[in-house]
């Protein structure tokens, strides 16, 4: 795994996560994450970048139910936001096509 | 979880080492192919009028064809959207400087897309936004980088028009959810207004 600033990202863009895979789907390499030039300035929203994209490779999807303290897996997060959560309980399972209960989640929480 | 902040950690103490990204066409020589890249983006929130504030140019079209190759870097994949009946909205310039005939064909480059090396399928996608195909009718608001227009943020500058409504096409629906099926005459409105006070 490689982590490399890219000059290339747009500031909206806080960093992105890449990574191989092989016709079943499967992570078989080439991972990379690449952060903004500002990522210097991210503070606690670091360390959640990186597990958010982490996640991503792992098989979750956004999270678009929880609000950012709740889940890591929540997107559209303000750079150099302030967070105290990083990873919680609401990211132990797939949040998009979840196989548990009856599909999708629909609430945050447990 | 407890192995998904563990390996965070590890990351955040060997940031300082910050390494050089391999290209798609090294990627090939070293262990052939195919070669599947996926990529997820991490945006901060953008409204809607951020986004109008940044554009360079705004026109309707309908995607009448698709061309991908490798970026300048060699790192990534675009693609150049070729736009038919184009419609030039702004800036107003743009809109009022009518040649006779059909209008010229224009192109629009998306991040992402599909390509051979040396025999090789590699194949690059961008979750954030899905590839657009050959006859979508969209609104586009672009933004030029050197010889380029590309959506505007990456990600959030394509709107589908179904039956005269807007449609963001990003996947983050966090963005714009107050405008989906909106009016496309209203939103363009808004869109040209917004940019237009930005350009004064």
């Amino acid at each position: 795994m490689k982590v490399i600033e890219d000059k290339t990202l747009p500031p909206n863009i806080c960093g992105q996560g890449s990574f191989g895979t092989d016709s079943s789907g499967q992570i078989n390499g080439n991972v990379v994450i690449k952060l903004n030039t500002n990522w210097p300035s991210y503070g606690s929203h670091l360390a959640r970048l990186l597990a958010h994209e982490l996640g991503h490779m792992l098989g979750l999807g956004n999270q678009d139910i929880c609000s950012a303290e709740e889940s890591v897996m929540k997107d559209g997060i303000p750079c150099n936001a302030s967070v105290t959560n990083i990873v919680t309980q609401n990211d132990s399972v797939p949040v998009n096509n979840t196989v548990y209960g009856t599909g999708p989640r629909t609430s945050c929480g447990f | 979880m407890k192995a998904l902040l563990t390996i965070t950690a590890m990351l955040l103490l060997t940031i300082s080492g910050l390494a050089q990204e391999r290209t798609l066409r090294a990627i090939v020589e070293e262990e052939g192919g195919p070669v599947n890249l996926q990529t997820n983006a991490n945006p901060a929130p953008i409204s809607l009028a951020e986004l109008a504030r940044q554009v360079d140019l705004i026109v309707r079209g309908s995607v009448a064809g698709t061309v991908s190759y490798l970026s300048p870097s060699g790192t990534d994949i675009y693609t150049d959207l070729t736009l038919t009946n184009v419609q030039f909205i702004y800036p107003a310039a743009a809109a009022l400087t009518k040649q006779p005939g059909p209008p010229p064909p224009l192109v629009v480059t998306q991040l992402g897309g599909t390509v051979s090396i040396n025999g090789h399928q590699v194949r690059s996608t961008h979750q954030n936004l899905p590839p657009l195909q050959s006859g979508i009718d969209a609104l586009f608001l672009l933004v030029r980088d050197t010889d380029k227009l590309f959506i505007a943020a990456r990600y959030f500058g394509a709107f589908a028009i179904e039956n005269n409504r807007v449609v963001p096409l990003t996947r983050a629906e966090w963005f714009a959810a107050q405008h989906r099926g909106r009016s496309a005459d209203d939103f363009v409105r808004e869109v040209v207004a917004i940019a237009t006070a930005r350009g004064r």
